[in-house]
């Protein structure tokens, strides 16, 4: 007889209860923690209830990603090209993917939405961040963070106080003067 | 004007929601981790949610890139024409970086743990800068980091290396004090270190002892005692890399130091005359340089990594092959790395050896038109309990029009215990196939055949890499090797792969 329970019993944030892939789900650590730990999830009235962030459109999602990740043999090109499809979703199923992930404590998914999320951000002006995300604009002006900031002295003045009078050899004194300043 | 743009736009806002910023803090700063600095500091005018998420990095990843304008990045130096012009870039790109750095870490002091202390800049000895580089060694520190790497060379031209005596000296005071005498409690396991120097002393050494990971890359050592008082610390360093690394001439790994200690590279170290292992625990060792003096007592190091190649000074001795069986008999696995001439070689010079325990061989041989596998047989010979052979080939031009034929094979014999073959990098030429076949049949208790059109690369340390399949394969190559395996592989029970 065999003694793998081959399906498990989840129930998502509207409360409706799924029969899913013993196997897939348990790569979700949380998932694993219930059924190893506490024996649940082997029937439909034991069903382990999932966290409020993994609706049930998140959960498929999620187990989409298990599923193609589990099958061995594929190729680190073939997992990437799947990767990089997978996060190719409108920023707000994003944001909703990366906290139900993240709840799960799915750490490799966590990890490749939040940088989706940052390849979003990357290269644009707070304005256009602001204006993909619905971010409200909350802040009292000027409170910009300078860029770049650079010693008050100029760099000539530093040049000819570094070569001085020494023919251009560094005296550490003058240095450490320089930096404790 | 601008004003009434943004109040129209914030009553829009309104209705929509914000959900990356239900996001926990956690992930936020996980999705700024991916950002450059310069970029994740911007982020702290999005909104009021935002504007401290940013000082809460779990690394510090400090290089040009990620902290200068564009104006500053190391590859407009030869904008300028003149010497003069160019150390005034140099200093100014310096200043920029040092000041920068410093405003960023002082935005950020309230962090409780730092992960990863990455610096990638060329600091020299005293130059400016490298009290500061020290300070973001003491922060981090202080932020109980677990890994430090210093790249203190120029990011884009590794040939630019001032000459030792300007190197930045790795503060060991800071590091390796111990906790209570103004030490911190060491959290560091991993330390990667390039273009600088390392010389604790005996009494800053305690720091170390939780190091699991040592990786050095042009350090100088200064001396075997300062090389010594290093390893006297690292009870606890399972990994050890040093690469090119200067006043170095010899290594001593003796019990009871480094009573952990795995894996061994030691890589084009130019004055090294001497390695002496006696260590109960180190598994895998591997060596690239010059003939030196071997002496080992280590009845675990049972894998040996290694490139050969025919060049005069190695030439005769085919170092260091030849040594092999005499300091290493126990070995069970090598991996060679074979230049293009080295085939002609091996036929000569293997025939005297034997490597009485090697289960696990693979070879990677380059070629540049055609790979003349005849000393496989030979090299076969010499290691008679082989179960698992690789060959890992890399031909460069090919043609794959030339007939297959028996009339050049090595003489047969028969070896008993190989079970599985692997060859990469097949792109359809005849002396490909015929080794396949040969193997095929002189192997009787061959289980498996694996042909792999895509090469594998060794990139070092134990890492593989791949190269793109050539489109000659999918023309004819594939069709040449099936036809030609599936025939021989139906007269016999082994399992052929071809990829």
């Amino acid at each position: 007889m065999k003694m793998m329970k081959p399906y498990v019993w989840l129930q998502t944030s509207d409360d409706s209860i799924q029969q899913v892939e013993q196997e897939i789900a348990m790569f979700c650590p949380l998932i694993c923690q219930e059924i190893i730990q506490k024996g649940m999830g082997s029937s439909k009235n034991c069903a382990i209830c999932l966290p409020q962030q993994v609706s049930p459109a998140m959960l498929s999602l999620i187990l989409d990603y298990c599923r193609f990740h589990q099958v061995p043999g594929r190729s680190n090109k073939e997992r990437k090209s799947y990767d990089e499809k997978f996060v190719r979703i409108d920023t707000e199923r994003l944001c909703e993917l990366t906290s139900a992930a993240d709840s799960l404590q799915l750490k490799p998914l966590v990890d490749l939405t939040s940088r989706a999320l940052a390849r979003i951000i990357e290269g644009k002006t707070p304005e256009e961040i602001r204006d993909i995300f619905h971010l409200p604009d909350d802040l009292t002006e000027n409170v910009e963070v300078e860029e770049e900031h650079v010693d008050d002295r100029s760099v000539d003045d530093l040049l000819s106080f570094i070569n001085g009078n020494d023919g251009g050899k560094l005296n550490i004194l003058t240095i450490l003067i320089f930096v404790f300043t | 004007m601008k004003n009434q743009n943004r109040k129209n736009r914030r009553v829009v806002e309104c209705n929509k929601d914000d959900y990356i910023s239900k996001l926990p803090n956690s992930i936020l700063c996980n999705i700024l981790s991916s950002l450059k600095v310069r970029e994740a500091v911007r982020t702290s005018t999005l909104s009021s949610k935002w504007e401290h998420i940013y000082a809460n990095p779990t690394n510090l990843i400090l290089d040009g890139d990620n902290i200068l304008k564009r104006d500053h990045l190391s590859s407009n130096v030869w904008r300028y024409k003149t010497e003069e012009q160019r150390s005034k870039f140099n200093t100014e790109r310096t200043l920029a970086f040092v000041s920068n750095v410093n405003k960023y870490l002082s935005n950020v002091e309230q962090v409780q743990k730092i992960h990863m202390l990455s610096v990638c800049f060329p600091f020299g000895n005293n130059s400016y800068g490298s009290t500061d580089l020290d300070e973001w060694i003491r922060f981090s520190m202080k932020k109980k980091v677990e890994e430090i790497d210093l790249f203190l060379l120029e990011e884009e031209n590794h040939l630019t290396a001032p000459d030792d005596a300007s190197l930045h000296v790795f503060p060991c005071d800071i590091v390796g004090k111990k906790e209570g005498e103004s030490g911190f409690k060491p959290f560091l396991k991993c330390l990667r270190l390039a273009h600088c120097v390392l010389a604790p002393h005996i009494s800053y050494n305690h720091g170390f002892n939780t190091l699991t990971t040592m990786d050095l890359f042009r350090v100088d050592l200064k001396s075997e005692v300062h090389l010594r008082f290093l390893l006297s610390s690292c009870s606890n360093l399972e990994w050890l890399g040093l690469c090119e690394c200067y006043n170095l001439e010899n290594i001593t790994i003796e019990n009871p130091f480094c009573h952990k200690l795995k894996y061994l590279n030691v890589s084009l170290c130019q004055q090294l005359k001497k390695l002496v292992l006696h260590n109960t625990t180190l598994e895998t060792l591997e060596y690239k340089g010059r003939e030196i003096e071997l002496v080992f007592d280590a009845p675990r190091l049972t894998t040996f990594y290694s490139p050969v190649s025919d060049t005069s000074a190695c030439h005769k001795k085919l170092w260091p092959i030849l040594k092999l069986p005499t300091v290493l008999p126990q070995m069970e696995t090598l991996i060679l790395e074979c230049s293009c001439f080295m085939g002609e070689v091996m036929k000569n010079k293997m025939p005297a050896l034997t490597f009485p325990w090697l289960r696990h061989l693979e070879v990677i041989k380059v070629a540049t038109f055609r790979q003349d596998l005849g000393w496989v047989a030979i090299i076969l010979k010499t290691c008679p309990v082989l179960r698992r052979l690789e060959l890992h080939l890399r031909t460069y031009f090919c043609c794959t029009k030339d007939e297959v034929s028996e009339s050049d094979w090595p003489e047969k014999f028969s070896h008993e215990d190989l079970k599985e073959v692997v060859i990469t990098g097949v792109r359809g030429h005849s002396s490909e196939i015929e080794i396949a076949i040969y193997l095929l049949r002189m192997a009787p208790a061959l289980q498996k055949m694996t042909i792999d059109p895509t090469a594998k690369v060794y990139l070092g340390k134990g890492k593989w890499g791949q190269e793109d399949i050539f489109e000659d394969w999918s023309n004819k190559g594939r069709e040449k090797v099936h036809k030609h395996l599936n025939q021989e592989a139906n007269s016999s029970t082994v399992e052929l792969l071809i990829k």
